[in-house]
């Protein structure tokens, strides 16, 4: 900690006299402004420190953030530092002359926290190896780890157009990611460890094109190259078995992408078409993932020894045409056709040919836009679509079959009274599978996608202002779908929104804002567990308000207020019947249940108009339960005599954090 | 622990260099243009003076030089001067009197060559009459639009889900809408900047491109059958829970009812207890392992 906020200091440090430097070039051609701020944040929390951090760094820390624009006639500069110090900080630089050329570098830094403090009976942590600890039913003797993956991206792009309508682009970047993920381990028992997480992704991207007022066009090459430092980890179990993980391989893609943008055409019409061709590469062989007889059991060695080098492979090819018109003045036309193929050319091998899907997918549309006397806008469309999809295994089971989708949409769109806006649309989607009948003797599920289903959606939206300073927003949704002949599976869903805003400019230097929403989504699944047969329901909703308040010109206009509210509830549950056995099964009251609040409070105080200090306060505390966690503990023997061996991830995500901050902010 | 202090530093040197550079080069490099900002708009500063004031410290104003002034958006003045009125004028303002399209026409009188608004006639924007003015603020020295918020007016079903439990880091600015989505339109659906949703989500998840050994073929087809992008109830942004999204699709290993997990009385169930199938089913992006179980 002490060393971040060194650095945090040295670097704002250096860059305020920097800054004012560049500030006075003493050329008056020259101009430069920007702002400076430097500040610190403390917090307390209590609880789940990870969950209350999962994008956010909370630590106490000295922060700092940046902002210069710097001009000299057409040229051009800028820098952002933000959150300088902190475990999320990010750096940008651009610049460049209008028509002419541009640049553009950033840095920035990211942490996913799942869970800080988490155990496990393993050694070796962030290893290819971990073993047991002396006791693993012990969880006191376990090993402490902090779930937590920390990214940073590098980037460079650069754009040359010298005054002419011809431009190329060159980009580079690298995305890194550093830590630990949630992963299992379940040869005989069921033991949650750590995945070490160590990779980057290498890209560079390459445009070239034209900008003319008739014509927009270019073509884009892509490469990426994905390199993990850990392709497979092998473990002892607690009740020493040995087993065998593997992680993602490296990855090569390759991508060449064209566009072309035709404008003026007769009817002022535009007509656009892309065209892109990708191809995604792995390789590995038993020995890339170190599987040999050594490391696995006999059973599983003599299913895989012998096996060939994998070779994965798949491409991607897409087309996309879409014609724009307006035929008449007061009609918007636009048909459109996409066009995309995936091929899984993958090496067929040890019975994986079952998965290797490739589909093709066409999909063509017409939108229509007539405006209607008295400010009202009709608009309907139609979309078909159609998905044939294959694997090397073949035949009618799943996944292999096509899926036809025809959906109608229209919509009325009214704003003849000055003071209110009225939106209502109507869609219906109609989509057949070929498994859309499974045979009921076969206690296979159908996948959701693959269900013949109907479905109706009604939006209505409405944007008033009644009065001068008063503005409200109301949407609301329904929508029903019908899943037909599913023996297994989904049979029907419902879900409705609605939203609410208001906003009320109270007087000119304040404003007072609202929102509530609600959520529903109600499925109904016929579920098959052979001998019992039984239907499950769930119902699940989610609340949601917030309030804000925004308070200038207090105190000789020295003064601001901020001031926010926010609370969430959501709230799910699951009901049984229709059990054949006699069984009573239990419906679930706690389904992903939980609340959480937000209160931030902010005061700025401008101390001349160069200087001002911001003070700021931020409570916020989530309060989660679910069945699945109820009576967690991180040794458990089931009642079937499985031993399982938990980390506490998610277990107990609670958390009340207090985080209090005071920026100082110079601009010049 | 590993050290930090070197890396940080490092950036910070970086970054001052890089200030340093960009200053000096403007100070010493550039030819010095001589028209400035502030002689735009004279005839209309007499009324118009805080727009003005503002519309000088703009990038569009420092950026044209001298080389347009109000009228290049606002249209011509000479009605306006007599009935000082919004209607006699292209104006912005929400009771401007100006549909959607005509004030977008005045900002791609410029901005259509771009090949970023290529696809401005074919996006869902313009479809549903939402100017640029929508969303961005011309008089103002950055034109960034403010991410999340702008969108979010409008999205609220977006915003409600940037802010549950489970989320991608929009909120926290870590993710921009228009990483995903771009804006002014494309050729496909939800205006995303990818052929379709797995190539999008592959541009960040690398790791989860395969191609595997054994593959998963919903996952194949598209994250968003099991993911909901902006936000969930659910842990890992899912459109269910682990136990209920799974049975969707397969037969389970048993009725996950309230007597199973940890809990459960009679009997308990380690295949509903804490991530569920997730306990063993840890691949269900694929796996390269040489032996079809996707349990490991």
């Amino acid at each position: 900690m002490k060393k971040k906020v060194y650095s945090s200091v040295i670097l704002l440090s250096l860059a305020a006299p920097a800054l004012v430097v560049a500030a006075d070039t003493g050329d008056k051609n020259v101009e430069v402004h920007g702002t400076i701020e430097m500040g610190g944040q403390a917090s307390s929390i209590t609880g789940d420190k990870g969950r209350a951090q999962e994008f956010r760094p909370l630590d106490d820390a000295v922060l700092g953030n940046i902002q210069l624009d710097a001009l000299k006639g057409t040229y051009y500069f800028q820098f952002d530092a933000k959150s300088s110090g902190a475990d999320d900080q990010s750096f940008q630089l651009k610049g460049g002359e209008y028509e002419n050329f541009k640049y553009k570098f950033n840095y920035s830094e990211m942490v996913h926290n799942y869970l800080f403090d988490a155990i496990t009976p393993y050694t070796g942590i962030g290893t290819q190896h971990v073993d047991p600890v002396a006791t693993p039913t012990n969880p006191a003797t376990w090993t402490k780890f902090d779930y937590s993956v920390e990214h940073k991206t590098y980037g460079g792009e650069v754009e040359l157009s010298m005054h002419s309508p011809y431009f190329v682009k060159f980009g580079v970047d690298k995305h890194e990611q550093k830590g630990l993920r949630p992963f299992g381990n379940s040869n005989s028992l069921l033991a949650e460890v750590p995945e070490p997480i160590s990779n980057s992704t290498n890209n560079l991207h390459l445009q070239a094109g034209y900008r003319g007022e008739a014509l927009t066009s270019s073509v884009t090459g892509t490469l990426s190259s994905f390199n993990n430092d850990h392709h497979f980890m092998s473990t002892l179990t607690p009740d020493t078995e040995d087993d065998y993980a593997t992680f993602a391989p490296d990855n090569d893609y390759k991508k060449l992408a064209g566009d072309l943008a035709l404008r003026d055409l007769p009817l002022s019409s535009v007509l656009s078409a892309a065209a892109a061709y990708s191809n995604l590469e792995s390789s590995y062989s038993l020995s890339d993932l170190n599987l040999n007889a050594s490391n696995l059991s006999a059973a599983d060695w003599a299913a895989v020894s012998g096996t060939p080098r994998f070779n994965g492979e798949v491409d991607y090819t897409s087309y996309s045409l879409a014609l724009s018109s307006n035929p008449l003045t007061k009609l918007d036309t636009k048909i459109y056709y996409n066009y995309l193929d995936r091929k899984n050319k993958s090496t067929i091998i040890n019975g994986n040919d079952g998965g290797l899907l490739s589909y093709n997918k066409d999909t063509a549309g017409i939108d229509l836009g007539y405006r209607l006397p008295e400010k009202t806008k009709l608009a309907v469309g139609y979309e078909y679509m159609k998905m044939d999809r294959s694997t090397p295994a073949g035949g009618t089971d799943v996944p292999n079959g096509s899926t036809k989708d025809n959906s109608e949409y229209v919509q009325l769109k009214n704003s003849s009274l000055d003071w209110v806006t009225v939106k209502l649309r109507y869609k219906h989607v109609s989509s057949e599978s070929d498994h859309g009948d499974v045979d009921p003797t076969i206690l296979v599920a159908i996948p959701l996608n693959f269900q013949n289903h109907k479905s109706n959606e009604w939006k209505l939206g409405f944007d008033l202002s009644p009065l001068d300073r008063l503005d409200l927003g109301l949407d609301y949704t329904y929508k029903k779908t019908n899943y037909d002949n599913t023996v297994q599976s989904r049979t029907g869903d419902t879900r409705q929104n609605i939203y609410l805003d208001a906003t009320w400019h109270v007087i000119s230097k304040a404003t007072l804002s609202g929102s509530v929403g609600y959520e529903t989504v109600k499925t109904e699944n016929n579920g098959i567990d052979d001998p019992q047969d039984y239907t499950q329901k769930t119902d699940d909703h989610f609340w949601s308000y917030g309030l804000v308040a925004n308070v200038s010109g207090l105190l000789d206009d020295k003064l601001t207020l901020n001031l926010s509210w926010q609370y969430q509830k959501s709230d799910g549950e699951i009901d049984f019947g229709n059990d054949t056995t006699g069984n009573n099964l239990q419906n679930i009251t706690q389904s992903d249940n939980y609340t959480k609040k937000t209160l931030q409070a902010k005061a700025t105080y401008a101390v001349d108009p160069k200087l001002g200090v911001t003070l700021g306060y931020i409570y916020e505390k989530l309060e989660y339960s679910d069945i699945a966690y109820q009576n967690y503990s991180n040794y458990f023997l089931f009642s079937s005599g499985d031993q399982g061996y938990f980390s506490g991830l998610n277990a107990n995500p609670n958390y009340e954090a207090n985080i209090g901050y005071l920026m100082v902010k110079y601009g010049f | 622990m590993r050290n930090r202090f070197l890396p940080k530093l490092v950036v910070s040197a970086w970054s001052l260099a890089l200030i340093t550079m960009g200053s000096g080069l403007l100070g010493q490099c550039l030819t010095p243009v001589v028209t400035q900002a502030a002689e735009l708009g004279a005839a209309c500063v007499s009324c118009h003076e805080k727009p003005e004031t503002r519309f000088k410290a703009s990038f569009h104003a420092k950026i044209w030089q001298g080389k347009n002034d109000c009228q290049t958006c606002h249209g011509t003045t000479d009605r306006h001067e007599k009935d000082p009125s919004k209607q006699t004028i292209i104006s912005f303002s929400k009771d401007g009197g100006r549909t959607a399209e005509e004030l977008s026409k005045q900002c791609l009188g410029c901005h259509k060559k771009s090949e970023h608004l290529a696809n401005w006639d074919m996006g869902a924007h313009k479809k549903n009459d939402v100017s640029c003015v929508a969303c961005h603020t011309i008089h103002t020295p950055r034109f960034a639009v403010n991410q999340p918020e702008v969108c979010f007016n409008c999205h609220k079903d977006v915003r409600s889900d940037a802010n549950k439990m489970s989320h991608h880091p929009i909120i926290e600015g870590k993710v921009m809408c228009s990483d995903c989505h771009n804006t002014h339109g494309t050729l496909t659906k939800h205006m995303i900047n990818a052929e379709n949703n797995n190539q999008l989500c592959y541009k960040c998840h690398a790791e989860k491109r395969g191609p595997w050994l054994f593959e998963h073929p919903p996952v194949e087809e598209n994250c968003a059958i099991c993911h909901t992008p902006h936000g969930s109830r659910h842990e890992n942004l899912l459109v269910e829970r682990v136990s209920t999204l799974c049975q969707d699709c397969h037969t389970p290993h048993g009725v996950y009812d309230n007597r199973s997990a940890f809990s459960g009385t009679p009997r308990n169930d380690m295949h509903f207890a804490a991530r569920a199938c997730m306990n063993c089913h840890h691949a269900v992006h694929g796996t390269s392992n040489f032996k079809e179980t996707f349990t490991r």
